[in-house]
């Protein structure tokens, strides 16, 4: 089994995607399921209008989607209940993305909401490669911090960051690699020093493409336990932990 | 057929420890079986240790090819006199078709007055200057937009588009200084396509950044244009026709 672990759904000003051009892309490409999030108007502000679209979509596709819910921090306790409302209501884990909803990734202003995630055990995935707001190192200290939380740090830093990315995951058992938008070449290096149990497919649809994507982990990945590691059991393990 | 506008020779020293890249043969070779037909070459060690020395050393593995490899030197601005006497020594000596500046790796800022001395030697001799770009604090989109605009009768190419953060603005300078070029080199598939929809498709311009021995990293950005258009006519200005333009 193939699940895409990151896409944007919706009609943004810049992302464009429909459930059913997701749908056709996954049968095409051979992915059964896919982690999907609103767009970035969704994720910097009017964050319940996205949680109650992505919601709808989890339901009106059944298996096929997972859905992570979104809230911007400055909405302080509001944002909390949000959350807390849409996990509730079936979304699976939650998503940030620091640089458009205004905090550098580690500030304290976002552990409310790390709080929340902590209570019902659903991942957290941060968009990660943005200077100064959005590295792999300010990922790590979140980590380091809540230990019993799963992060997945998204596109592993690309572009710049691609170096602090070993030093980022080390010893951090509760951190995972998102590999899209990295080079072939970056994806084999994080293999051979960090690990095919610490890193998981996605292909940030529509910025990139999912046949793209998954290509590049073909060339790189061989090993057919690691390819369904990455692809599958790494996502579903973070997944399965909600209460 | 591609011109390859953004390409580096790697000997090991940059990044450092590293298996030295590919040599001038098996460049060529790689070039040939993927449809490339022409690679604009800069130093990769160069950019961080003496720049002189390894613009010689650019120039003799040219050397395999001179109608296929043209040099893109590079000169630090941290040295202005050194800086625009080896512009001239690169221009006059070294057959060069093109200058490599990557302020944040070599340490400058692009406001320092060197760098326009740098940019008036190039000016003097026609060479285009291709910036790295995408990178706070000294190579952002707009910093090095902003010499352009300092230079109009200088062609400035950003060598990223802005990378994934700043392709945004490398389109609005674009839009707005006819003097620049955008290479797509390091974006994802849907940000070319916003470039290929909002602005002169007569200044885009493909590279890699290839030079390692791991071919992939040509093979994945020629595909991130392919995914990105399926207009045949808009590929060949990309890939090839734009660059042919800029140096004939």
């Amino acid at each position: 089994m193939i699940i895409d672990a990151h896409c944007h759904l919706g009609q943004g000003r810049y992302k464009c995607l429909s459930a059913d051009a997701l749908l056709k892309s996954m049968d095409d490409n051979g992915i059964d399921k896919a982690v999907i999030v609103p767009v970035e108007e969704y994720i910097a502000v009017n964050n319940e209008e996205g949680n109650a679209f992505i919601l709808s979509q989890v339901k009106r596709n059944p298996g096929r989607f997972y859905g992570f819910a979104v809230a911007s921090p400055w909405y302080g306790a509001a944002a909390a209940e949000n959350l807390k409302r849409f996990l509730d209501k079936g979304l699976a884990g939650v998503k940030f993305n620091s640089c458009i909803q205004g905090f550098t990734l580690n500030d304290d202003i976002v552990y409310p909401l790390i709080e929340v995630a902590k209570d019902y055990r659903v991942p957290v995935f941060f968009h990660t490669g943005t200077p100064m707001q959005a590295l792999p190192l300010h990922l790590r200290e979140l980590a380091q911090r809540y230990p019993d939380v799963d992060f997945i740090m998204g596109h592993m830093g690309a572009w710049d960051f691609g170096y602090d990315v070993f030093h980022a995951a080390q010893g951090m058992g509760n951190l995972y690699l998102d590999i899209s938008k990295n080079l072939a070449a970056v994806v084999a290096s994080r293999l051979k020093d960090t690990g095919a149990d610490r890193m998981i497919f996605s292909s940030d649809m529509p910025r990139s493409d999912q046949r793209f994507e998954l290509d590049k982990l073909k060339e790189v990945c061989t090993d057919e336990a690691d390819f369904e590691r990455i692809c599958c059991k790494n996502i579903m393990k973070l997944l399965e932990k909600k209460k | 057929m591609i011109i390859d506008t953004h390409v580096h020779v790697y000997d090991g020293g940059w990044p450092p420890d590293t298996e030295p890249g590919l040599t001038a043969d098996e460049m060529l070779k790689t070039m040939d079986e993927n449809g490339v037909v022409e690679a604009w070459i800069s130093p990769a060690t160069g950019l961080v240790r003496d720049f002189q020395q390894n613009n010689d050393k650019l120039y003799r593995f040219l050397g395999a090819d001179r109608k296929k490899l043209l040099g893109f030197y590079t000169v630090n601005a941290n040295y202005t006199k050194e800086a625009v006497d080896e512009v001239k020594r690169c221009a006059e000596n070294l057959g060069a078709k093109g200058i490599k500046l990557h302020p944040w790796l070599q340490g400058f800022s692009c406001m320092y007055e060197s760098v326009d001395r740098i940019m008036e030697a190039c000016i003097r001799y026609g060479l285009p200057v291709l910036f790295h770009d995408g990178t706070p604090p000294y190579s952002d989109t707009m910093q090095v937009a902003n010499v352009a605009e300092r230079y109009p009768e200088a062609k400035v190419i950003l060598g990223h588009a802005g990378l994934y953060d700043s392709f945004r603005d490398a389109v609005k300078a674009a839009q707005r200084f006819d003097n620049i070029y955008l290479c797509l080199c390091g974006n994802a598939i849907n940000d070319v396509r916003y470039i290929l929809s909002n602005m002169d498709n007569g200044r885009i311009l493909f590279g890699s950044d290839y030079g390692t021995r791991d071919v992939s990293l040509l093979l994945e950005r020629i595909d991130i244009v392919a995914y990105a258009t399926a207009d045949e006519a808009q590929r060949r200005k990309v890939y090839f026709e734009n660059a042919r333009n800029l140096i004939k």
